[in-house]
């Protein structure tokens, strides 16, 4: 087996790993409101607990507070979603540098089951799902067939031209990374209305529907016919021998 | 409970490297491929924002993105498809010519 094809699978059981991992805090964060479980109690899974959280003293000097725990320290699902935010961004940077466009493919993949695992974080199971299935599960797959349809050879690959272009790409993940480090610092890190714990049945499937079927009913049919005016579309435009109709004056000759 | 600003630096960060992935690179594939993260960024910001404020009505946002990106995500391939038999090339530099 290729060292390849070890990685691939590693990273593959690491994601899964992580993203089904991340269910526990939302688990006990869905409970009834009765026998609710703390926001940040992780019974078992990662083995942080609340009480060793409190001893992390939050960055008030030292190292910069760009990533200040916040009040309660390092909480179980503060870790989850740094381990999934670290796997995001480094494959996501792997989707624009890799050259070899299934390389890009695989670690979209990836991206998206690491989204579905922060999306659980957030209570969006529903969204989570969705963004699995669809795509993860239909959108991905759909441009693996089209990357192996065409068929590249290594000669149409292209391969990284001159020094000009690759200093611009560390130009600009430069100013990623000044982005980045803005974004973390000029937002609060504990926004005043934010809630500790989601009220109970947030963002389940039921909750998400009710929406989606009264309030949402006239955008969720809309959908439905782009949906079918997309599928036919795709169908017409990458039928073999399909012309596009050509104007009589340009001279040009008929169609196909 | 994690911070929303951390779901908006995340998605800020997903939607920069999907900038610089449409912006540099000149395979269309990786071109589309890069399309799908802005989307997913700004998803991931919708979402964020929907816990933050909890309203569901973000999560049906998001199930409307994640259904459009994939009808946009056929067409878009479907299109390519059409003009790589035409130009027989991905590379955008090669796809030059408007007109046939």
């Amino acid at each position: 087996m290729q060292p390849r094809d070890l990685i691939a699978r590693a990273c593959a059981a690491l994601t899964l790993a992580l993203a089904f991992a991340s269910f526990a805090p939302s688990a006990a964060n869905a409970q009834p409101t009765g026998s609710a479980a703390p926001p940040g109690a992780f019974a078992g899974a990662v083995g942080v607990p609340p009480a060793a959280g409190g001893a992390l003293v939050p960055a008030s000097d030292g190292p910069p507070a760009v990533v200040a725990l916040g009040d309660a320290g390092l909480t179980g699902e503060k870790l989850m979603f740094l381990l999934l935010a670290l796997v995001i961004g480094v494959l996501a940077l792997g989707v624009i540098l890799f050259r070899n466009p299934i390389n890009g493919a695989v670690a979209l993949i990836f991206v998206f089951f690491s989204l579905a695992g922060v999306y659980v974080l957030a209570s969006a199971h529903f969204v989570a799902v969705i963004q699995v299935l669809v795509y993860a599960g239909a959108v991905m797959v759909l441009f693996i067939f089209v990357i192996m349809l065409l068929n590249l050879s290594d000669r149409e690959l292209g391969v990284a031209k001159g020094k000009l272009l690759k200093a611009l790409g560390l130009l600009a993940l430069g100013v990623l990374g000044i982005l980045t480090y803005f974004g973390l610092t000029s937002l609060p890190e504990a926004p005043l209305n934010a809630l500790a714990e989601t009220p109970p049945g947030f963002g389940t499937v039921k909750s998400v529907g009710t929406n989606l079927f009264t309030h949402w009913l006239l955008p969720f049919e809309i959908i439905g016919v782009l949906l079918l005016v997309a599928v036919v579309g795709a169908v017409t435009i990458s039928r073999r021998g399909y012309q596009p109709k050509k104007d009589a004056r340009s001279g040009e000759g008929g169609s196909t | 409970m994690v911070p929303t600003s951390w779901y908006l630096a995340l998605s800020v960060f997903l939607f920069v490297v999907g900038l610089i992935g449409v912006i540099v690179r000149r395979n269309a594939l990786v071109v589309l491929m890069a399309v799908e993260l802005l989307l997913n960024a700004s998803n991931l910001a919708i979402v964020g924002f929907a816990r933050h404020h909890a309203d569901v009505n973000g999560h049906v946002i998001a199930f409307f993105v994640i259904a459009v990106a994939a009808a946009e995500a056929a067409v878009g391939l479907a299109i390519l498809i059409h003009v790589f038999r035409h130009f027989r090339s991905v590379h955008l530099d090669e796809i030059s010519e408007l007109k046939n």
